[in-house]
């Protein structure tokens, strides 16, 4: 018993690792490939194939020469037809119309021309959709024929952008204020939560006495682990009202209130990582630069804290990156416009909130726009690591 | 002796996860005849009365389970077309891309919309122009609809959300929604925003309504469920049931038709707040 067994089990063990190892790799290739999938969708194809013609409340209708009896699903028009064509009976009286389509029209307008005769009863609820309405037998039950244009690929330098988000009915997909707000909130969060940071953990890592340095380690090793929604929840309930009354805005919800709430979810990411490579500074160092003649304060700060630099760039870029995925909290907190700030009281929506506000509401393009801010975020994220990974190299040189 | 060990390995793996199966398989068998779940995904506004006519239809017909998720409007007329869930739940009506997917609807409740602002605010009426001002930023300041010298904090829902399109099709806003108002997804997030400030103003489900908000008459008309039922109070809007017609289980059609009868129709849904349709 016990060589051949152990042997087995062992082999046992490494297939089971190489199956679990092989999942995150799995699992992030299949991400992306989803999120790219149906990122890319709306700068490339349009909609629909074709105009799509749906009828509400008639029987028998003829389109372009076809009949359709009770149909309700859509009936697709001919993508070389020039022309929709539509008889049906309302109320004893032949409708015969002719509407004339431009699919390559640049204008939204100049897609489709309906006849002179029917114009007042035709409405243009969305972008690229018409629906003509006749009186029915008995109100309510009005005869309708909606018609929907495909809307052609949307421009991605207009998403990259554009300035406007309206994209139920206007269908106008500009991202730029999302984009200004996700880095304006980051950048932020870092300049007022850095410092804090980073003079926390020097005093505890080289000036408090154990017993003080356990309390206050302990007390942000539990502030990293409280759930983000939590420090939302705070920042609604405390720091919104408190920047109302602050500036007399007509909202507290505001960049500045994101920027205040990500600073303290920073502070343990930044403030863990800092400490563990100012430990880990060998003690000679310290020893060295005392017997010189300097003061505690100029040893930390001239000779340990250069000492740990890699580690501390490593927890700055640790927390920028938190800042910057951060969407929970900041959804309660930042009011969710989606406008481009032009004082740090208006109220912002960064590119996280929008995925996670209207990903159960989106339907057809808008659905996808989501996955395409997904995108722009995990290529913010690459750079971002990137940009670590050259300094670390670097700073490595260096040494 | 590798590929043995890894098979068996793999097997046993497989077997641990099938156990759950197993075990669901044989309390189904257990249960009472014909057992059924119904899946309903939609609405977050329809969401709470379809999950008060689940809980008493349960205790009508035990054999069925009604899962209720509130997922958005949108995501529940996809749902209902896609087959992830047999009932779909919606508070607008279909969009044009949408009614070519060939859907049943059945309006199961008519739902108020109510404008609400903190309590504290002296405003109690405004007319739907002024309603449309303040969304599209024309009105800007609670003095100029009779108000204190406060500016106006204006709380909207996502786009994309059942209420929104509701709202901005009847007061006339589609898509022009001020720069810098509020948005919160669902109605609890809108609430607690005009709750918690004394400038805000909001707009939510008649049938969620508490005594946080104050809710705003229109044209001095109250928002209530006489109101909407006599048509004069002007902002309501459908809460829909979508389905295949053809496709639908028996079980399900008749929990359908159990919610349409005017007995449960007076006695849950009106007593929630919304508007009986029989």
């Amino acid at each position: 018993m016990n060589k051949t067994n152990r042997k087995r089990i062992d082999t046992a063990v490494r297939h089971l690792f190489r199956v679990v190892s092989m999942f995150s790799v799995v699992a992030l290739v299949a991400m992306l490939f989803f999120v790219f999938y149906q990122g890319v969708v709306p700068f490339f194809t349009p909609t629909a194939e074709s105009v799509q013609v749906v009828v509400e409340n008639i029987g028998t209708i003829t389109v372009n020469g076809t009949s359709y009896e009770d149909q309700r699903r859509f009936i697709s028009i001919d993508r070389e037809s020039e022309e929709i064509r539509i008889e049906f009976d309302n109320r004893g009286n032949k409708v015969d119309i002719v509407i004339a389509i431009d699919m390559h029209a640049e204008e939204a307008e100049d897609r489709i021309t309906f006849p002179q005769g029917i114009r007042d009863q035709v409405e243009n609820p969305e972008l690229d959709s018409y629906t003509i309405s006749w009186p029915g037998m008995i109100v309510g039950m009005e005869q309708r024929v909606h018609i929907n244009i495909p809307e052609p690929p949307y421009n991605f330098f207009d998403f990259l952008l554009g300035m406007e988000w309206r994209p139920v009915h206007r269908k106008l997909f500009g991202i730029f204020p999302m984009i200004a707000a996700t880095i304006l909130s980051t950048i932020g969060a870092v300049l007022l939560g850095v410092p804090i940071a980073l003079f926390s953990s020097v005093l505890i890592a080289e000036f408090l006495s154990p017993k003080p340095a356990l309390v206050i380690r302990s007390a942000i090793d539990l502030l990293a682990g409280i759930p983000s929604v939590v420090y939302g929840f705070f920042g609604l309930m405390i720091i919104v009202p408190f920047i109302q009354r602050l500036f007399g805005s007509a909202s507290g919800s505001s960049l500045v209130a994101a920027v205040v709430v990500l600073s303290i979810m920073i502070l343990p990411t930044v403030v863990a990582i800092t400490m563990t490579s100012l430990k880990a500074v060998p003690d000679t160092y310290r020893e060295a630069s005392l017997a010189l003649g300097t003061t505690k304060m100029q040893t930390s700060w001239f000779i340990v804290f250069p000492a740990a630099r890699s580690g501390i760039i490593a927890s700055i870029i640790l927390g920028t990156a938190r800042a910057l995925g951060e969407t929970m909290a900041v959804i309660l907190v930042a009011g969710n416009s989606p406008q481009l700030p032009r004082v740090l009281t208006d109220s912002v929506r960064t590119m996280t909130a929008t995925i996670a506000l209207e990903m159960g509401y989106a339907s057809g393009r808008h659905n996808e726009m989501l996955f395409s801010i997904g995108i722009i975020l995990f290529i913010m994220i690459f750079v971002l690591n990137g940009f670590i990974m050259k300094l670390q190299h670097k700073l490595a040189e260096a040494e | 002796m590798k590929k043995i060990v890894f098979a068996v390995s793999v097997l046993l793996f497989a077997a641990v996860m099938m156990v759950p199966v197993f075990a669901g398989g044989q309390k189904d068998a257990e249960a009472g005849p014909a057992p059924y779940t119904i899946e309903v995904t939609g609405s977050t506004s329809v969401a709470p009365l379809m999950e008060t006519l689940a809980e008493a239809y349960k205790s009508v017909v035990p054999s069925v389970t009604i899962n209720v998720s509130g997922t958005g409007s949108s995501d529940g007329i996809t749902g209902a077309n896609t087959g992830v869930a047999e009932l779909g739940m919606s508070s607008r009506n279909l969009r044009s891309a949408e009614l070519g997917y060939g859907l049943d609807a059945d309006t199961i409740a008519i739902d108020a919309i109510a404008v609400v602002v903190h309590p504290d605010n002296p405003v109690s009426d405004l007319t739907l122009d002024q309603v449309n001002g303040i969304y599209t930023g024309s009105v800007t300041n609670w003095s100029q609809v009779g108000g204190p010298d406060n500016p106006i904090s204006v709380v909207s829902r996502e786009p994309g959300s059942g209420t929104r399109g509701a709202f901005e099709e009847i007061v006339e806003f589609k898509d022009q929604l001020v720069a810098g108002a509020i948005e919160f997804d669902g109605t609890g997030g809108v609430r607690a925003a005009v709750a918690g400030n004394v400038n805000a103003v909001g707009y939510i489900s008649l049938g969620s309504m508490s005594d946080e908000v104050k809710s705003v008459k229109i044209g001095g008309v109250e928002a209530s469920v006489d109101n909407v039922i006599n048509n004069t109070f002007p902002i309501a809007r459908p809460f829909l049931v979508l389905y295949f017609g053809d496709k639908i289980d028996p079980a399900t059609r008749s929990f359908l038709d159990w919610v349409m009868t005017a007995d449960i129709q007076k006695s849950i849904v009106a007593k929630k707040g919304y508007v009986p349709v029989k």
